[in-house]
C-alpha cells in the first residue's frame, strides 16, 4: 500500500478563544526557552571542547602549546675595531602552555529584550465571587474575573473573505559580560603564564648553614 | 558571540598582547606592545588541530543560535 505523503501545513488557529493569561505568557515562555537553549549550548561547548575529564571525573582544562619568539643579543668571538666582541641578534623560540579556553572568543549571549505586540479581542468574560475566611469571623468577598479572547483579526479586503491575525514577537539577543566564575578561571590561567623562579630547598639551606 | 577584547599576558613582561584567534590559526604571530620587550606569540604547529576543531564546533554552535 502506498502511503499518502501529503505535506500537512499547520496554520495557527487564532479563531478559538483562549485564556488571555496563556495568550500573553506563551511568547514569553518561548523566549525564555530559547535563552536556556543558548546558555546550555554554550556551557556544553565549554565542557566538551575546552575541558576534558580525567579518571577521577574532574574537569581538567585542555592545554595548548604556544610559541614565543624573541630577539636575544648573543656575543660572538669576532671582534670589532675597538677590540670588543661583536653582538648579533638571534631569534630564540620558547614554548609555553595556555588553556584552550583563553583562545576561544567566548561571550555570553542572552535574550535581554522581548516585546510582544498584538491586539486582543475579548470574546467572553467570566465574573464570580470568591469568599475567603480568616481566623476571625470576618469573611472577605472578592470578585474574580477571567477573560477569554483571541488575537484580533484584520479583514484584508472588502470583497474577499480573507482574514488574518497578527502576533508580532520581537526578541533581542545581546552579548553579556562573561560570568564571574569563567572570568576568574581565565584570569587564573592567564596569570599562570608568567614563569616563577624556582625556590631552593629550605632543608638543604639549613644543612648548609649548620655545616 | 564574539569577544572583542581577546588578549594574552606576555610571558616576558606581563603586558597584555591583543590577538585574533583566526589570524593566529593562519600562522600569524602577535607582537607584545611593550617596545622594550619585543616578544611575539603564535600557536605551535602541533596545537593547531585542537584549536581548529574547537573553533569549528564553536562556529557550528553559533550557526544553531542564529
Amino acid at each position: 500500500m502506498a502511503e499518502d505523503k501529503k505535506e500537512q501545513v499547520q496554520k495557527p488557529n487564532f479563531d478559538n478563544q483562549i485564556d488571555i493569561e496563556a495568550l500573553i505568557s506563551a511568547p514569553l515562555v518561548a523566549a525564555s526557552k530559547a535563552n536556556v537553549m543558548m546558555l546550555t549550548g554554550q556551557t556544553r561547548f565549554i565542557l566538551e571542547y575546552c575541558f576534558k575529564k580525567d579518571e577521577k571525573g574532574t574537569y581538567v582544562p585542555e592545554i595548548i602549546e604556544m610559541v614565543l619568539s624573541k630577539g636575544v643579543l648573543e656575543e660572538t668571538n669576532n671582534k670589532d675595531a675597538n677590540g670588543e666582541n661583536i653582538h648579533v641578534i638571534k631569534k630564540v623560540e620558547m614554548r609555553f602552555s595556555v588553556p584552550l579556553l583563553t583562545l576561544v572568543p567566548l561571550n555570553s549571549l542572552a535574550v535581554n529584550k522581548v516585546s510582544v505586540d498584538f491586539e486582543i479581542e475579548v470574546t467572553s468574560t467570566n465574573v464570580w465571587n470568591s469568599t475567603k475566611s480568616n481566623n476571625s469571623d470576618a469573611t472577605i468577598t472578592q470578585k474574580q474575573v477571567a477573560l477569554k479572547g483571541k488575537i484580533k483579526s484584520e479583514v484584508k479586503s472588502k470583497y474577499k473573505s480573507s482574514m488574518s491575525s497578527k502576533l508580532k514577537v520581537n526578541i533581542e539577543a545581546n552579548p553579556l559580560p562573561l560570568p564571574l566564575g569563567l572570568l576568574s578561571i581565565m584570569d587564573l590561567y592567564t596569570k599562570s603564564i608568567q614563569p616563577l623562579p624556582v625556590k631552593k630547598n629550605k632543608k638543604k639551606n639549613k644543612k648548609d648553614k649548620t655545616n | 558571540m564574539i569577544n572583542q577584547e581577546q588578549n594574552i599576558s606576555c610571558p616576558v613582561c606581563a603586558t597584555k598582547i591583543h590577538f585574533d584567534v583566526m589570524e593566529l590559526m593562519k600562522g600569524i604571530q602577535f607582537k607584545c606592545p611593550n617596545i622594550e620587550c619585543d616578544a611575539a606569540v603564535g600557536i605551535a604547529q602541533e596545537s593547531k588541530n585542537l584549536v581548529g576543531n574547537a573553533l569549528d564546533k564553536f562556529a557550528e554552535l553559533k550557526g544553531k543560535v542564529k
